[in-house]
């Protein structure tokens, strides 16, 4: 193994603990994004264009892990937020069948105003949805429309 | 009429679009979507087998907070529904919750079809019927599966005159 056949397997092992890094996401790192890295290495004598060592390492605070350092510099971002409530179920409400991340079908805009309730048999619900049930139920027991189990709110606890 | 309640029918009617329960068709009528027209065909190897039975679902205002009405327009011999083809049927009435929609409401009276509950009868002489004399009972079904496609064709005639 010659030189520049070493410094090719050095460059590739750091490839793929640099992608394992950055992905701990499902996919691991495509065939086309190593080859690429080899074949500009292939084509630059020397390996002078990539430089993956020339700045120190960057670890991650929390897990410790090397940050990969990138081959760009980023010089401007904008940031986008999502939210969604805290509940196990992730779907629909299952009297509206409208999203919980969007409003019940009374109300004009997802929120604070229009929040979601989670019964003592976990089952979610928009509030008012499920505050409209219990009102057409008047005197019979009060049921989770789901389970018909009693129905207790729990999520104000 | 509520936009809850429109919100709610309308989603029933995407759902059943995207996801049609084999043996079922549901929509609508053109200017009131509290009235629904629907069709059930008989579940395979039984003997509604090949019945093409046409419902008609009356929503309120407090739907899905309250059951719609639904009774079959074409004729029935089933021990759970009466002569006006009104249906007796547990989560119609007590037994009625909101997270239901018009999908589950039709899959759950084609399974009624074939697993009617001779304790709560609604037709006496079905009821009858299926518990002691299952060949007969039969018969009976054959003969208003046969009905189901004449009132069909029928009422495809009426609309065409009417149109015309």
């Amino acid at each position: 193994m010659n030189t520049r056949q070493k410094r090719l397997c050095t460059y590739k092992d750091q490839l793929n603990k640099d992608v394992q890094v950055v992905t701990d996401a499902p996919s691991g790192p495509t065939s086309a994004e190593l080859s690429a890295v080899e074949d500009m290495d292939v084509d630059e004598e020397g390996n002078e264009k990539i430089r993956f060592n020339d700045k120190p390492d960057v670890f991650h605070p929390k897990t410790g892990k090397r940050i990969p350092k990138l081959a760009v510099k980023i010089t401007e971002w904008r940031a986008v937020a999502t939210w969604r409530w805290k509940c196990a179920e992730e779907d629909d409400c299952g009297i509206c069948r409208s999203p919980f991340s969007a409003c019940c079908n009374d109300c004009k805009f997802p929120g604070e105003e229009c929040p979601i309730v989670v019964g003592k048999c976990s089952h979610t619900f928009h509030v008012h949805c499920i505050q409209k049930w219990l009102q057409s139920q008047q005197q019979q027991r009060q049921t989770c429309p789901m389970c018909r189990q009693d129905w207790k709110d729990v999520s104000k606890a | 009429m509520t936009t809850m309640t429109r919100r709610r029918l309308l989603r029933d009617l995407k759902k059943l679009q995207e996801d049609t329960p084999s043996g079922i068709c549901a929509a609508p009528c053109d200017n009131n979507i509290l009235v629904w027209h629907a069709v059930i065909f008989g579940p395979a190897d039984t003997p509604f087998e090949d019945g093409t039975f046409k419902l008609v679902l009356e929503f309120t205002e407090e739907y899905p907070n309250r059951p719609p009405g639904v009774r079959f327009v074409s004729k029935m011999f089933h021990p759970n529904v009466y002569a006006d083809g009104n249906i007796c049927l547990d989560i119609l009435q007590n037994r009625w919750s909101p997270t239901y929609d018009v999908s589950a409401i039709l899959t759950s009276i084609q399974s009624l079809l074939d697993e009617p509950n001779p304790n709560s009868p609604a037709n006496s002489q079905a009821s009858e019927l299926y518990v002691k004399n299952r060949r007969e009972y039969e018969k009976k079904v054959k003969a208003i599966v046969e009905q189901s496609w004449v009132a069909f064709g029928d009422d495809k005639d009426d609309k065409d005159k009417k149109a015309k």
